[in-house]
């Protein structure tokens, strides 16, 4: 075990007393120099050390009655190398390599854990979130959108959280990009367990990251520090579907602290999904049209216009042809397909739009040329009667 | 004096003749009853010697044996009442023997000679008749339903004077004190209420019905709540073809067993309609007690059992049906026996397609596909294994609630559904299906037989819908009806893509591909 090592382990262990808090441990390493000192520390000096420093005679209480009980049952060597066999890594804000990004947060984390990699400080990130319950048009843009930023080599950052976080990750790791998932539990549990592909995928082709000891439990009240680390990291959030009230703004919020550009994907006015998106538009965010103009703005600000432009524009071009949802549809079929919309409707709904159209057609009929569509591919049936729109 | 006059009691669902034996002989007074019988028929002996004795009319004081035969089948219900005092009055040389003879006598007695209603008169009557007997004497209350066996002189008394009047009466005034019950004929045909024109849009889900209803099939309603998937189901009887005579005479008897027979109308022509509410038990709904009464499903014999939030229900008291939907009736063993009682009947079941009601639509709905499939895998397998057809009813915008438009009314969708029952009915003709929904796998060649374009489309579809292959036999089941709907010989494309929709909306793919 090298020095480097041996204090890491130390540092590991006091990163994992319960109830310290990253306060307390960041003035105790000031004071001693090192985690190994206060290791060796007898404990009445640190609880005068702590309330010296302005810490409250109870809350010192509670911190040293916890360190009391944690510090003979935790085998500071063991224990580390335990951490290291199952491949996770960390690194402390001390240490070089720790990303620069995070620095100028309100309170960076400490320690960061990872598995796979961490960001690379030149490459452009862009946190892609958004609502867990998503419709069918959100899938469609967060797949889009991860997707297309991934081919242009931006790492989508995120919190692998279900609808449309992972989508969007999923979608940037298939299409050869890079993701890193920021986790509000320790990186060794998948959470939730539905995103296993992702886990396994953003740890090849990214990394998976928390500010958390591994072991820690996913819970509510962890996930806002979460968020404002997914802020951290990336330069700019685009958001693809939320609602008014919704856990993402938190991240927002966060990134317009720190001064990062936020971009919105708009949707329609009836839509309770896309309210969140259609406020922040009227409150300045950018709006994303194309996952390029996000792209090429990043790059700008990276000076990096020069080697990319082209590409960027290329990609524009090829955007032309791809424009969301308008495809190659010919006779009934094309017809047909003006009734239905991104969002599943019922075949009831759809056959009164046809009928208002002036055109006759029967319920059976209807559901016939619907069925024949979603087997040419042209159609998705959601349940059995509802129908939509074949998006990708 | 030793006399034998003819009763009648049920056994389950099953009625026998019994013959009620009385003898006077010297000895002890007492009166003595025999032939295994229950509490309440013993009792029977001090209700007719006190009726009798407020009659004016005295037992001797001699030894009474009563035997009610055969005696080795456990008698229950207070119909042995006439019988038994009738018996005795002609073992008093009272009445004369010849004047009873071939007439079959079931009432209850009040102490002051009154004769009161009883349960199962009809099928007691219904033996009877196929026993080759022609008249029968019933409690005034029990005419009606008496009276619906054709061949059946049925005479009403509502006291047991009237009785020994009409006995003691000669041949040409008999009439004059108890006249036979004349049939009227049947009352004017039940309307269409409730009717399908009460329900506004909907056309999917009324198309749904007419096809389970055709086919018989099992069907599932699935919309949020206020859609309208209860006024939906308690509109099914109206389109059901009405009661046959054979068919009438079936749920009248289960209703008269249960002693649920309405006595101003005990035969209709409508369908039983029946919707327990969640709570119920599974003892309620199959039939209970020591001697089971007939349950909620045997009461919706040839009608409809509807089961509202269907997944409310505890999942023990659903996975009893698995029995009768199989075999079209319920079995239930008890000591004394095993009892059967018809229950051919459609199950009909609503249930919002998630926690909160709403899904598909994401604009309301926020509950996670966990929650969905969780809440949908509340209803067990081989439940939904039953249930052909499902469907699933939209919300209704509330400007077409005021527009004041009229739906299809049920008259010309039963129309549709007799002219589907018809050309079954020629298909199955000499064997032991009715309908389409009757078919297992195995028939499927048979029957439903698939051109080539047809077994094409299906393998196309199950490729790119992802359909399992149980889906497969329940599919072409409804194409079959479907066609029959159409008045198409064979089953074509547009068949199965209609039918594959009503089994899409029980399969629930939920957000698939995400």
């Amino acid at each position: 075990m090298t020095v480097e090592d041996r204090e890491n382990a130390y540092r590991y262990w006091l990163h994992n007393v319960p109830e310290l808090g990253e306060r307390a441990a960041a003035r105790l390493v000031e004071v001693y120099g090192s985690a190994r000192a206060i290791y060796e520390t007898p404990q009445k000096e640190i609880e005068e050390i702590l309330l010296k420093s302005g810490w409250r005679q109870k809350v010192v209480e509670k911190k040293m009655q916890a360190y009391t009980g944690f510090y003979g049952n935790w085998k500071v060597k063991e224990n580390y190398e335990k951490m290291l066999d199952q491949g996770i890594k960390m690194i402390g804000i001390w240490e070089d390599g720790y990303p620069k990004r995070l620095k100028k947060l309100h309170s960076p984390p400490m320690i960061l854990y990872y598995l796979g990699s961490l960001p690379a400080e030149t490459d452009c990130a862009v946190a892609l979130i958004g609502a867990r319950e998503c419709s069918e048009y959100g899938v469609y843009m967060a797949k889009a959108f991860g997707e297309r930023l991934g081919r242009e080599g931006i790492s989508i950052i995120s919190g692998m959280a279900r609808g449309i976080d992972g989508i969007g990750q999923l979608a940037a790791c298939r299409s050869g990009g890079h993701t890193y998932a920021v986790l509000g539990c320790g990186v060794d549990i998948c959470y939730p367990a539905s995103n296993r592909e992702l886990y396994e995928a953003a740890r090849e082709r990214g990394g998976i990251l928390s500010p958390f000891p591994p072991g820690t439990e996913p819970k509510k009240q962890l996930f806002p520090y979460r968020n404002s680390i997914v802020a951290g990291l990336s330069d700019a959030v685009l958001v693809v579907e939320a609602r008014q009230k919704s856990g993402t703004w938190i991240t927002v919020d966060m990134a317009l602290e720190q001064g990062k550009d936020v971009y919105a994907v708009p949707g329609r006015l009836t839509d309770r999904l896309s309210d969140g998106c259609n406020l922040l538009i009227r409150q300045g965010a950018g709006i994303a049209l194309t996952p390029e103009d996000i792209a090429a703005e990043l790059f700008m600000l990276k000076n990096r216009q020069g080697e990319k432009k082209e590409q960027g524009e290329n990609a524009s071009s090829r955007d032309g042809k791809e424009k969301v949802g308008v495809s190659e549809r010919e006779g009934q079929d094309e017809e047909l397909s003006q009734f239905l919309d991104l969002t599943p409707k019922p075949a009831d709904a759809i056959l009164e739009k046809i009928r208002e159209a002036g055109m006759e057609m029967t319920l059976p009929q209807l559901l016939f040329e619907l069925v024949r569509m979603c087997m040419e591919g042209k159609a998705v049936q959601t349940g059995g009667n509802y129908f939509s729109k074949k998006m990708s | 004096m030793y006399s034998t006059i003819l009763s009648g009691a049920i056994y389950g669902m099953e009625s026998y003749l019994v013959q009620v034996e009385v003898d006077m002989s010297p000895g002890l007074p007492c009166f003595c009853m025999v032939g295994s019988l229950s509490g309440e028929v013993k009792e029977s002996g001090e209700r007719v010697r006190v009726a009798l004795k407020n009659m004016g009319i005295h037992l001797p004081p001699v030894h009474i044996a009563v035997n009610l035969s055969p005696a080795d089948i456990r008698k229950e219900g207070t119909a042995f009442d006439l019988p038994i005092a009738v018996g005795v009055l002609v073992s008093m040389e009272q009445l004369k023997k010849e004047e009873t003879e071939g007439i079959l006598f079931i009432g209850e007695l009040g102490l002051n000679g009154e004769i009161r209603p009883v349960k199962g008169v009809l099928p007691i009557v219904r033996a009877a008749c196929e026993n080759g007997i022609r008249k029968c004497l019933v409690p005034k209350e029990n005419e009606r339903e008496a009276g619906m066996i054709n061949k059946m002189e049925v005479l009403a008394a509502s006291h047991l004077q009237q009785v020994i009047e009409y006995l003691k009466a000669g041949p040409d005034k008999k009439n004059r004190v108890l006249s036979p019950y004349q049939k009227k004929e049947r009352e004017k045909e039940e309307g269409y209420s409730p009717d399908f024109a009460d329900i506004i849009g909907q056309e999917s889900a009324k198309r749904a019905a007419v096809i389970a209803a055709s086919g018989f099939h099992n069907m599932l309603i699935m919309g949020p709540p206020g859609s309208g998937k209860t006024m939906i189901a308690k509109r099914m009887p109206s389109i059901l073809p009405p009661l046959s005579e054979e068919e009438s005479l079936e749920v009248a008897s289960v209703y008269s067993i249960a002693g649920m027979l309405d006595e101003k109308n005990p035969v209709t022509r409508k369908r039983p309609f029946l919707n327990p509410h969640h709570t119920i038990s599974p003892y309620a709904l199959t039939g209970g007690g020591k001697r089971p009464k007939p349950g909620i499903i045997s009461l919706s014999h040839r009608g409809v059992l509807f089961l509202d939030e269907l997944p409310e229900f505890k999942r023990q008291t659903l996975d009893i049906l698995r029995q009768p939907l199989e075999d079209k009736k319920v079995q239930i063993a008890r000591t004394y026996g095993t009892f059967s009682y018809p229950a051919d009947f459609m199950l009909i079941g609503a249930m919002n397609p998630c926690p909160c009601g709403y899904y598909p639509d994401r604009n309301k709905c926020r509950c996670t596909p966990y929650e969905i499939h969780s809440y949908i895998s509340h209803l067990s397998g081989p439940i939904l294994d039953r249930i052909d057809i499902c469907v699933e009813a939209p919300k209704i915008e509330i400007g077409r609630l005021q527009s004041g438009e009229k739906g299809v009314n049920s008259r010309s969708l039963r129309e549709k559904v007799m002219a589907a029952r018809r050309r079954q009915k020629e298909r199955y003709e000499g064997t032991s299906f009715r309908f389409n929904a009757d078919l297992g796998p195995g028939d499927m060649e048979k029957y439903c037989p698939l051109g080539t374009e047809e077994k094409k489309m299906m393998e196309t579809m199950f490729q790119s819908l992802d359909l399992s292959a149980r889906a497969y036999h329940k599919v072409i089941k409804v194409a079959r009806t479907i066609a029959d709907v159409e008045s198409s010989r064979e089953i074509k494309e547009e068949h199965l893509a209609e039918a594959v929709c009503y089994y899409r909306a029980g399969e629930k793919v939920f957000d698939g591909g995400r």
